[in-house]
């Protein structure tokens, strides 16, 4: 038996998907966080019926029109799929609204469930709802259900399976939604009548008290939190504090401890080998696994403080404000208000971030937004700005915060020039987004989104990280004679011969040695990547101290073993960020632009982008510190003469061909 | 000789097990090997059986 659980965004699908299948969705207190169909099994505790029974988890809609790409999911595959049930998640606090879609649903003739959510919050608003005159009107049964408190679960899946293989009764006939040769208008016009219908049943039904104390003081703090002026100090702020908690004061604390468990596990296998065991072998398990390994894993209690932040902040509501916050900029670049959602997605993972993109309905808006969005810094690039921000910089927080905003502007500035050289002119858009009450964040969902993360960061040190460092210590360790390369004669190895041409090219940027060249270019496997290879490539099993409660300390001998000034580090960390991501965001950025002329486009602007800011930091800041301009300033400046010059010939090139056509035109 | 024996055998395991992993993971569809979320996350789709990752 199969059951299509549908409702509007926010509704609390998602989560309720989560508690019956006991599977680890990403949840947010916003909409729009579901972009595609996910499939799960109805666990026993909430299955009491005997049959089996799959959960189709849709992305939310306001109503069954194809006119968006998430509605369309959601509507093609109740029409064309045919699941056995529908459960409709309503949102109990916002009735007349959840509504629509449910008299929608009801036509289809496949058997309905109406789940009430969040029954939980009717009290505090002051809002009675009359279950039986609800259920009588709809002609379907309607549960009470609390996703958070797992409340109502066994009795909606009884009930699913109660009206499983019985027709289904509109109480609203409109015969619109077979139809597919109708326009939109005439969709809407049917729709004006299919509201008329729900305000009736919702009078009927629903009891509401007049605006609450509550409403207002979340007004209040709205006027504040997303004011157009106040709204970025505001986030930059509250950006600021999540670092400092997680690479100041609570991450380096618990991380300290870690480092400790992984330098008696180094200790620890040394001592087991003893000194008859090859240098190859041994090299290999203790500096390329163990170490290489080892050094990213250290990072882990920083990113898990940080993550547990951002899932408190986004269950709160906060991050929704934030989008609000950012659309009027986006839109004044050409963007979509919708391509901050990829954006802010993107902060956990790019990938399903670009994948996020699919939203946005303007072709153009939305291959901008795909090539945009890895430029916000990802969970994978936290350990990067960990190590660089903790080896060279005192204060760790602002560089962490620095990097959000340096990405923002980067997205600002790069929508700018996408928009002057594809020279498409995109309909206005207008962002409405249903901003969801603040409310007080849940330990536990952010616990359970931090644990899942870290699975997810300790997987990938385990795999791909560990083959990559495996790799590069083998290529380090042999030239291409395949003969041991001698102590202090690492430059001649098979690494530093392949990473010594784009070495050449770095210059300018401050860190054209191999090492870090190689570390770089192992980041566009995977960015954690960096960490673990420049662990390999320098024999540097931890970066975080032992011995005092600071994140890094040896800083000095760690920045000395790197040879960089501080100048130099903050532009490589720069270059990590804002080149292109890694292969599966870059895979990701393809399936979403289906264009192979925007892919290749978007990875030379990426790569453009990271060179240029990196360039400019390293020689405006090697300039302001030392007063003399840094290494190979001229071919750099050059090199990137040449990108800008490039970047303006394509914006005139369309300029002159608008007026070339306008001169024929007379 | 034993103790270079057992110490390649250790090697040869975490690494071909790491290799294992991220060819079972490709192999099941989805976009990013080794990534417990490959399956389900909005860009894996595998359990649709229509990954969009190329």
């Amino acid at each position: 038996m199969r059951i299509a659980l549908t409702g509007n965004p926010n509704s609390g699908k998602t989560t309720l998907f989560n508690v019956i299948t006991g599977k680890v969705e990403h949840v947010g207190n916003w909409a729009g966080v579901t972009v595609d169909k996910k499939e799960g099994d109805v666990k026993g505790d909430w299955n009491k019926t005997g049959t089996k029974i799959r959960i189709v988890d849709l992305p939310g809609a306001y109503s069954m029109s194809p006119y968006s790409s998430e509605e369309s999911i959601t509507s093609n595959f109740v029409k064309n799929e045919q699941p056995d049930v529908i459960i409709n998640i309503v949102d109990a606090t916002n009735l007349s609204r959840s509504l629509l879609l449910t008299t929608q649903l009801l036509e289809l003739g496949i058997p309905v469930v109406v789940a009430l959510n969040k029954i939980d919050l009717l009290k505090n608003k002051g809002i009675t709802i009359n279950l039986k005159v609800l259920s009588k009107k709809l002609g379907c049964p309607v549960v009470e259900t609390s996703s958070i408190l797992k409340k109502g679960m066994v009795e909606i899946i009884d009930q699913a399976v109660k009206v499983s293989g019985k027709g289904q009764k509109a109480p609203f006939q409109s015969s619109i939604l077979n139809n597919d040769e109708l326009d939109k208008k005439a969709y809407e016009a049917k729709d004006k009548e299919r509201f008329r219908f729900v305000d009736k049943l919702v009078k009927e039904t629903e009891i509401r008290e007049v605006e609450s104390k509550k409403q207002t003081r979340q007004d209040a703090i709205d006027r504040i939190v997303a004011n157009k002026i106040l709204g970025i100090p505001i986030f930059a702020a509250v950006i600021y504090l999540v670092f400092s908690i997680s690479q100041s004061w609570l991450g380096p604390l618990i991380a300290d401890y870690f480092v400790g468990w992984i330098d008696k596990l180094y200790v620890f296998v040394d001592g087991i080998m003893g000194e008859n065991i090859s240098p190859l072998l041994s090299t290999l398990l203790l500096d390329g696994i163990i170490g290489g390994v080892g050094a990213l894993i250290g990072f882990l209690p920083l990113i898990m403080v940080l993550f547990f932040q951002l899932a408190l902040l986004e269950d709160s509501g906060y991050m929704a404000r934030v989008a609000v916050v950012m659309d009027r900029y986006l839109k004044k670049v050409g963007l979509s208000g919708k391509s901050i959602i990829p954006m802010i997605i993107g902060t956990g993972c790019a990938i399903p971030g670009v994948m996020a993109t699919r939203t946005i309905r303007d072709e153009r808006q939305r291959r901008t937004t795909a090539m945009l969005t890895p430029f916000m810094p990802c969970g994978a690039k936290l350990p990067v700005i960990a190590l660089f921000s903790g080896v060279f910089f005192e204060n760790a927080a602002w560089v962490g915060t620095s990097m959000y905003f340096v990405g923002i502007g980067i997205i600002i500035g790069g929508a700018l020039i996408v928009r002057r050289i594809t020279k498409e002119s995109s309909a206005k858009s207008y962002f409405i987004m249903e901003l969801p009450e603040y409310r007080l964040p849940s330990i536990k969902r952010a616990y359970v989104s931090m644990m899942s993360r870290a699975k997810a960061f300790i997987i990938k040190a385990a795999t791909i990280i560990l083959v990559c460092n495996a790799a590069i210590q083998i290529m380090q360790t042999f030239n291409w004679n395949f003969q041991l390369v001698a102590e202090g004669m690492e430059n001649t190895s098979i690494l530093a011969s392949l990473a010594n041409p784009f070495a050449y090219l770095l210059l300018p940027l401050g860190f054209g040695v191999w090492q870090l060249a190689a570390a770089a270019i192992t980041g566009f496997i995977a960015k954690e990547n960096v960490v673990g290879t420049l662990a390999v490539v320098y024999g540097i099993s931890n970066f975080i101290d032992t011995e005092e409660l600071a994140l890094v300390s040896g800083a000095n001998d760690v920045a000395s073993i790197m040879g960089l000034s501080s100048v130099a580090a903050l532009a490589y960390l720069m270059f990590n960020l804002f080149t292109p991501p890694c292969f599966a965001a870059i895979g990701a950025m393809n399936a979403e632009m289906e264009s192979r002329k925007w892919l290749w486009g978007g990875i030379a602007f990426q790569l453009s982008m990271g060179y240029v800011v990196s360039f400019i930091v390293y020689q405006v800041g090697t300039l302001i510190t030392t007063g003399s301009f840094g290494n190979a300033f001229v071919p750099g400046l050059i090199a990137v003469a040449f990108i800008i010059g490039i970047i303006f010939y394509l914006m005139q090139r369309n300029n002159q061909e608008e007026y070339e056509a306008l001169k024929e035109l007379g | 000789m034993l103790e270079n024996l057992i110490v390649f055998l250790v090697v040869g395991m975490i690494i071909s097990s790491a290799v294992y992993k991220i060819y079972k993971d490709k192999k099941k569809g989805g976009g990013c090997a080794s990534c417990p979320y490959n399956t389900s996350c909005s860009g894996g789709i595998q359990n649709t059986g229509e990954c969009d990752i190329k």
